[in-house]
């Protein structure tokens, strides 16, 4: 019973591998093909946090 | 409160880092977007990250993008700035004036969303809850307040339909 038990644990693993492959290997082909047909665009342009909040911070942290 | 009681009460916001992450909120938007004062503030994130190329989060199986949503009602306008959970940094603006828009509306199904059509060629659906709990992905923050009076805004006043 405790062998039956275990392989079928094993069988499904086995399953549960095999289809979380199968996601990142379509996923992979179809983010392949949508890079390749619409290139990223430019990085925008990207703010930080004004610097009076950072150094709240930094002296809270110290 | 007994033992029982605490178990089942679910998890509890800190309040503490809820209003710094506010703090925050507003010192980002107010540094991108001019007159930034005069519009309230909640956040949202969208799964639609086709516009972002930068500061995104990967969720198990969606990205996510994280937004600062500002709305004005006397000026009748919505601004998105994109944003990251732990709330570093943040990018360009982008306006929706509802005299400018195609359609606005609020989507039910598969979720809840505001939607914006700014013209025929794109969309934005923003998702909102009064707060999340995983950190990792949103903005930690409580707004319960907030998101009820952008709910009333958007349906009363920048809906078209």
């Amino acid at each position: 019973m405790l062998k039956e038990a275990g392989i079928l644990f094993l069988v499904m693993l086995g399953i549960v591998i095999l289809g979380q492959m199968w996601f990142h290997f379509v996923d992979g082909i179809l983010e392949g093909i949508k890079d390749r047909l619409f290139p990223p665009k430019e990085p925008m342009a990207w703010q930080p946090l004004p610097e009076e909040e950072e150094n709240r911070k930094d002296t809270e942290k110290g | 409160m007994g033992l029982f009681g605490k178990l089942f009460k679910g998890p509890e916001i800190d309040m503490e880092k809820s209003d710094a992450n506010a703090k925050k909120m507003r010192l980002l938007f107010n540094q991108v977007v001019e007159n930034g004062e005069d519009y309230r503030l909640i956040f949202g994130y969208t799964e639609d990250v086709a516009w972002f190329n930068y500061g995104f989060v990967h969720g198990s199986k969606t990205k996510i993008g994280n937004l600062i949503v500002g709305w004005n009602e006397e000026s009748n306008t919505i601004v998105v700035v994109p944003t990251v959970p732990d709330l570093s940094g943040c990018g360009d603006p982008t306006y929706y004036r509802q005299s400018e828009i195609l359609k606005a509306y609020r989507n039910k199904y598969p979720t809840d969303a505001f939607v914006i059509y700014p013209d025929k060629k794109g969309y934005i659906g923003i998702n909102a809850y009064d707060w999340l709990e995983d950190e990792k992905l949103y903005v930690y923050v409580s707004q319960e307040e907030e998101l009820k009076a952008f709910t009333d805004f958007f349906m009363n006043r920048f809906s078209t339909k």
